[in-house]
């Protein structure tokens, strides 16, 4: 592909997709995060 | 007045303007001058840590190697392509809250507060002062050579205002300006990379055409093993590569300090979609181009002017002078952030921690006139040539890795890693990575100082840890503040506890508790 060797070719496109990969999974993964987007000053606990 | 001077002025001025914008807001504190007041969203905070770990090798050292060896080089593209999102996800969120919860607003300071001994600051400040200044040294004898290059004004004047408009953003705004510009630098430098990258393929007949011809010259270039083949199986040397762009990040703290300052932890998340795109723009592209020079400039003298030539050679002089001020902003966006991290472990880490002297408001004049004294030291050497300079650019960086990258990513992912695990993990590796590149692994044992550095630390830390747990067990409030960090929640008020109270005996007596901030 593009005039290079299958080995060049392969290695470029499964690493660069494993960095594609990384950053989708760990994007949905971390879906959940904005339930800590509250004001930075710390919020108090429920009394138990 | 030529196209590429115009531009450059152009550049410069608007760097001085951020800094000025940035003033405003930079005073207040110590945490408005070293973290911007921990306000910068996700784009910000991307494109700083990727301008930031990027400096003028890019241009020139990217694409040298490139011209050198070919498709071998790009072993260090792929590494680098993954850097930033790995530092986002694995330090970015965790890092952010309990740098809060613990007070700390220095990179050196966060691993005191998280090892607490008087001798994590006092073993963690020298090695990175003395790394990131020869760092730094680099940056400005690249920025020099560069604005000379294009200006034709002597090296020593060049030096002079390379240095000048570096020192004049950083000193007014402190983080906020090194924040924005590095921001401002960082879209320039994919836009000119890029623009070099489609007027070379362009010329060449594109991708496929370009290959060929390459491969017609020397088909080992076309392979992941060296211009001669000599690569293939060298899966140490290899390893390195892939290693000191993508986990080395993870230890250097003035790439590290941008993680405190994001405005909310979940701000990674989003910072890690722009860090990967931006990487996949611009880091291949630099190494192509370097590919590329071998048909467009075949009579090239100095490989390291690859990419300079081929931009000349395939750009009308307007483009020249965009694709010069995305050079000059790859050099200054690392200098700047060396800069102001090398004069804040300084003033903050080591004269302010240990005189106990320095209140709250003067300790931004402090950090303002070590960034002042660092960079006067750092122009009087960069005047003298020093050679090799870029040698000691690699055994600085290899070292930096080498020494933080078990304590940064072991301090909130390893509640039981302590502070001898960290002291012993500091100096192992350091150690390691010196004697490494001293007698030069890469050609007694064929692998990387990187690998036997970043090795010999995490042994280190996990021995000197578990051994001592007994002895020198993690204070419950620091294990708490990790478990914490590790949770996705608001932090509970309890634990904005500030700094520890033995850290705050040494507090000057002044200066109320909470108030240091």
């Amino acid at each position: 592909m593009f005039g290079l060797p299958m080995e060049t070719t392969a290695i470029m496109v499964g690493v660069i997709g494993f960095w594609c990969l990384y950053t989708a999974v760990f994007v949905i993964t971390t879906r959940h995060w904005h339930v800590e987007d509250v004001d930075d000053t710390g919020q108090e606990e429920p009394q138990s | 007045m030529s196209m590429e001077l115009f531009f450059l002025i152009i550049y410069f001025m608007a760097m001085i303007g951020i800094g000025l914008w940035s003033m405003r807001k930079s005073t207040a504190d110590s945490e408005a001058f070293l973290l911007g007041g921990r306000s910068l969203g996700p784009a910000v905070t991307a494109l700083r840590l990727q301008s930031t770990s990027m400096s003028g090798y890019m241009f020139m050292g990217a694409g040298s190697l490139a011209n050198t060896q070919g498709y071998f080089s790009m072993w260090y593209a792929l590494g680098d392509v993954g850097g930033g999102v790995l530092n986002l996800s694995i330090l970015g969120r965790r890092m952010r809250k309990l740098s809060q919860m613990l007070g700390a607003i220095t990179s050196i300071g966060y691993l005191e507060h998280r090892y607490p001994s008087v001798w994590t600051r006092l073993i963690a400040a020298p090695i990175a002062l003395f790394c990131m200044f020869f760092y730094l040294l680099a940056q400005f004898l690249a920025g020099g050579q560069g604005l000379s290059m294009v200006t034709g004004i002597s090296l020593n004047w060049s030096l002079i205002i390379a240095v000048g408009v570096i020192v004049g953003y950083t000193f007014l705004g402190g983080y906020l300006a090194v924040a924005y510009s590095d921001f401002v630098q960082a879209i320039i430098m994919v836009v000119g990379m890029l623009w070099i990258l489609i007027a070379s393929l362009q010329a060449v007949g594109g991708l496929t055409q370009g290959h060929e011809a390459i491969g017609n010259i020397n088909e080992n270039l076309l392979t992941m093993w060296g211009a001669e083949g000599q690569y293939l199986g060298a899966w140490g040397v290899i390893l390195g590569a892939l290693l000191v762009f993508s986990i080395g990040y993870l230890g250097w703290p003035h790439v590290v300090v941008g993680h405190m300052s994001m405005s909310r932890p979940s701000v990674a998340r989003q910072a890690s979609i722009y860090s990967t795109g931006f990487n996949l723009l611009f880091i291949p592209s630099a190494y192509i181009i370097g590919m590329l020079s071998l048909l467009i400039v075949p009579n090239l003298d100095n490989p390291e002017l690859a990419i300079f030539q081929v931009a000349e050679t395939v750009l009308p002089p307007v483009a020249v002078g965009i694709v010069m001020a995305a050079i000059m902003a790859a050099i200054m966006s690392t200098a700047d952030a060396l800069l102001l991290q090398a004069g804040t472990i300084a003033s903050h880490d080591l004269w302010a921690r240990f005189t106990k002297s320095v209140n709250p408001k003067t300790s931004v004049n402090v950090s303002r006139l070590t960034v002042l004294l660092l960079a006067v030291v750092g122009l009087v050497l960069a005047m003298a040539r020093p050679p090799g300079v870029f040698s000691i650019v690699v055994f600085a960086t290899t070292v930096l890795g080498s020494a933080f990258v078990p304590a940064y990513v072991c301090a909130v992912w390893w509640k039981r890693a302590n502070t001898v695990g960290a002291l012993s993990s500091m100096v192992v590796g350091t150690a390691a990575a010196v004697t490494a590149q001293v007698v030069d692994s890469t050609e007694l044992l064929g692998v990387d100082p990187m690998v036997i550095g970043i090795a010999g630390s995490v042994l280190a830390m996990v021995i000197g840890s578990l051994t001592t747990q007994k002895s020198h067990p993690v204070p419950e409030r620091i294990a708490e503040a990790v478990r914490e960090a590790g949770r996705v929640a608001p932090i509970p008020a309890r634990l904005l506890i500030g700094e520890d109270a033995a850290l705050a005996s040494q507090r000057p007596a002044d200066v109320p508790a909470g108030q240091e901030r």
